[in-house]
């Protein structure tokens, strides 16, 4: 048949135009041999590598699909295959190009080409090698004879013998029930032997001489003749419909898998674990063994095999055709034309110029493959490698837009920070060089305010390097937390004494219970304390009243810094403690590095205590320090 | 020389260290001196009180020093503007002078540079104004 391709693709090139083979699938193909319905799925397969758009046509006859299929074209040539030895049957029919010539004379030239060697030498009995034949469904056959058998003679003992023998061909209507029920339910041979049961069961009790197979009257043997031609016939045309729908039916549940493999498929979210569901997908799907192999990142030359049932389930040869596929990104294997007589099939995974990997599927021997088959393989390969891409583009989006996010925060602290260090330095430069440059201009009270001004900012100045260096400390985890009963009242006054300038707008109220320990770092937190009143006293104007107050549970500690300011806005209580928070919104209302209240989360979270935050009913903000445990002063 | 005498000066920044100071030095040199928090107040005072001189920063809480600068340039009689500011990008500085700046000066400063400044942009003024007359 390779003649016939290399016909059509000679003449295409000629005419610089590109070509199509099509396969017209008829009713009688799905009750066509294994071997043969392979072999065109070959041809086909071979046809789409020479370049040919490969189309499939269903039609009740070779003819009619083709003289269908070329209606729309104005102008086409048409290459059709022309047996040497024609048989019988062709020679009383007219050869299909003469008709297609009539048929589509004025359009369409159409080119018989001699088919050499034994291509169609397959022998009609062929049809009778039906696919899956069951063991159980042979005994429905028998079963079913066996029931007409009942019937009639459940018929019979309602009749008078004189009655049902002159009306005896009731009993072979009964009888031509099985073969018809049982060639559409089962197929073909199920329907011949129902056929020849009910045949031999007839002759056998109804037909004289009663008990014995064989036919004397001669009006008997031609009815008998005429019985099992009937049923023959009955059962060849159930087959028939039985074939078709099978192949309807089959479509129908290719077409949902596919839908249903992208659904399954796009709710995994990484690589691994699509390609896991893909594999169980198309597995369960084709009950058969499936494999994908994967090229190795660092040498994509090579396969490595992803997901398969046993770890190498390949042979030589296996892996002869896994590398022409890979290599030629061509279907090798099963039914292609090379490496054809492997029970493996590989389709090569493609989007656009990439190559994504094999799916290879382990065709059981005799399992029905044909060129719809072939064809939904190679759309699953394209699905599953369509479904690869799109992960491993999202991914790659995911991941820049990640890095660039990072980079982008990474420069905006980066500059805050400078940002924030040099507007205190610019008050302390500023303030002193006043001092010392108009020195004896000024009046002392005026001095003073200077050097205030400098000392305060200079202590902010302080306060936010320690802030940084202490973010960068506990991040790279290289702050050694130090665990000891500290009585938080003593670490709090500290705090509010080094902080009594910047806080002398304020009105400071501390109450935390002079007679409790608790179990922290001293150092860390009297820097969360610092830091939470540095912040009330950042977001609360002047005149406000900040309290520092404890409360003893029966198994915690907690520590609450209020304000009655103006209360933390709703929609930021979800990033107050996010160090990148405060570079993400635009404006710098209050100067700081923002990194105040990271530093409090992250020195509570790593002492095993907790920070919370809330507005109080009566407004204001509310941060909680609560600490898991603590005991009674010992020195108090 | 000094130029301040009985100039107004307009400071727009909202750190109150630095507008303490240069209050102090300004009104020592015999200057009025103005001061606003925000950029939509300090555009109001500009506005009103006329200054002849305003130092600008651009990092403020309500807007963008640069947002209101052309503003600042487009009053009846503008005022010289003095940028000072942390930032010392390129373009950010080419913004500042496309939109009317007079100079620009980053943070941290010596006092008496901003002075220099100061009593170069007040000069000018002083010439523009007898050049009038």
């Amino acid at each position: 048949m390779g003649v016939l391709l290399n016909a059509a693709n000679r003449r295409a090139q000629q005419l610089g135009t590109g070509w199509q083979a099509v396969f017209v699938e008829t009713p009688e193909y799905h009750l066509r041999s294994q071997a043969h319905q392979q072999k065109i799925l070959s041809f086909m397969t071979r046809a789409e590598e020479m370049g040919a758009q490969v189309r499939r046509v269903e039609a009740p006859t070779v003819e009619r699909g083709l003289i269908e299929y070329l209606q729309p074209y104005d102008e086409a040539e048409l290459f059709v295959g022309r047996h040497r030895h024609a048989n019988t049957i062709t020679r009383i029919h007219k050869p299909i190009y003469h008709q297609l010539e009539q048929a589509l004379k004025s359009r369409v030239t159409v080119h018989p080409v001699n088919l050499t060697g034994p291509i169609q030498n397959e022998s009609k009995l062929d049809v009778f090698r039906m696919r899956r034949l069951r063991i159980s469904h042979v005994i429905w056959s028998l079963f079913s004879v066996f029931l007409a058998y009942l019937l009639t003679e459940l018929i019979r003992s309602f009749m008078s013998v004189g009655e049902f023998n002159a009306a005896s061909y009731n009993a072979g209507a009964v009888f031509m029930l099985p073969p018809m029920i049982m060639a559409l339910r089962y197929g073909l041979i199920p329907g011949l032997i129902a056929a020849l049961g009910g045949f031999l069961t007839l002759n056998y009790f109804y037909i004289y001489p009663i008990y014995e197979i064989e036919l004397s009257a001669t009006h008997d043997m031609v009815n008998g003749a005429l019985f099992f031609g009937v049923a023959l016939v009955m059962a060849f045309y159930g087959s028939y419909n039985f074939a078709y729908a099978e192949s309807i039916r089959q479509r129908e549940r290719q077409i949902q898998a596919l839908l249903s493999i992208s659904e399954v498929v796009a709710q995994s979210n990484s690589r691994s674990e699509a390609l896991e569901k893909i594999h169980h997908a198309i597995s369960d799907l084709l009950e058969m063994d499936v494999a994908i192999l994967l090229p190795q990142t660092l040498n994509p030359q090579k396969l490595d095999i992803a997901y398969a049932e046993t770890e190498d389930p390949f042979s030589d040869r296996d892996h002869e055709a896994i590398e022409y596929c890979w290599n030629y990104l061509r279907t090798s294997g099963c039914a292609t034309p090379r490496y054809s007589n492997l029970n493996w099939r590989f389709e090569p995974m493609i989007t656009g110029q990439d190559r994504l990997g094999i799916l290879a599927i382990h065709i059981p021997p005799r399992c029905n493959i044909d060129v719809s088959f072939g064809q939904f393989v190679a759309a699953l390969a394209d699905q599953a490698g369509n479904i690869l891409e799109r992960l491993e583009l999202s991914k790659e989006i995911e991941s820049k837009r990640i890095s660039e996010e990072r980079e982008k925060l990474r420069s905006m602290l980066l500059s805050s920070v400078s940002h924030d260090l040099k507007t205190p330095l610019a008050s302390i430069i500023g303030s002193l060089s006043v001092y010392h440059g108009m020195y004896d201009a000024l009046p002392d009270a005026q001095k003073r305010e200077l050097t205030e001004t400098a000392l305060d900012e200079a202590q902010r100045l302080d306060s936010f390097i320690t802030n940084i260096l202490d973010m960068t400390r506990i991040e790279s985890g290289h702050v050694q937390f130090k665990s000891e009963w500290v009585n938080p009242t003593h670490i709090v006054h500290r705090v509010v004494k080094r902080l009594s300038q910047r806080l002398r707008h304020h009105t400071v109220v501390t109450t935390p219970n002079l007679e409790v320990e608790i179990m922290t770092d001293p150092i860390m937190l009297e820097q969360v304390i610092q830091n939470l009143i540095d912040n009330a006293a950042k977001y609360c104007p002047a005149g406000c009243t900040i309290r520092v107050e404890g409360e003893k549970g029966k198994d915690f500690y907690r520590l609450y810094v209020r304000d009655d300011g103006p209360g933390i806005p709703e929609e930021k209580f979800d990033s107050i403690f996010d160090k990148y928070a405060r570079l993400r919104q635009q404006d710098t209302k209050v100067a700081g590095t923002g990194l105040g209240l990271s530093i409090v989360k992250a020195v509570m979270e790593e002492q095993g205590g907790v920070v919370s935050v809330r507005n109080q009913p009566s407004g204001g903000a509310e941060f909680a320090l609560h600490f898991p445990d603590y005991r009674m002063d010992q020195a108090a | 020389m000094n130029y301040l005498k009985d100039r107004r000066i307009l400071v727009i920044d909202d750190t109150d260290a630095i507008r303490s100071f240069l209050r102090i030095s300004m009104e020592a040199y015999g200057a009025t001196f103005l001061e606003a928090d925000t950029a939509m107040k300090g555009l109001a005072m500009a506005t009103e009180s006329e200054p002849d001189l305003v130092v600008l920063d651009l990092g403020l809480p309500d807007r963008d020093g640069l947002d209101i600068l052309n503003d600042i340039k487009t009053i009846a009689n503008p005022p010289q503007v003095i940028i000072l500011s942390v930032r010392k990008d390129r373009n950010v500085k080419e913004t500042a002078f496309s939109r009317g700046a007079d100079s620009y000066l980053t943070k941290p400063f010596m006092m008496d540079d901003l002075m220099d400044t100061i009593n170069e942009r007040l000069a000018k003024l002083t010439d523009r104004k007898s050049d009038r007359v």
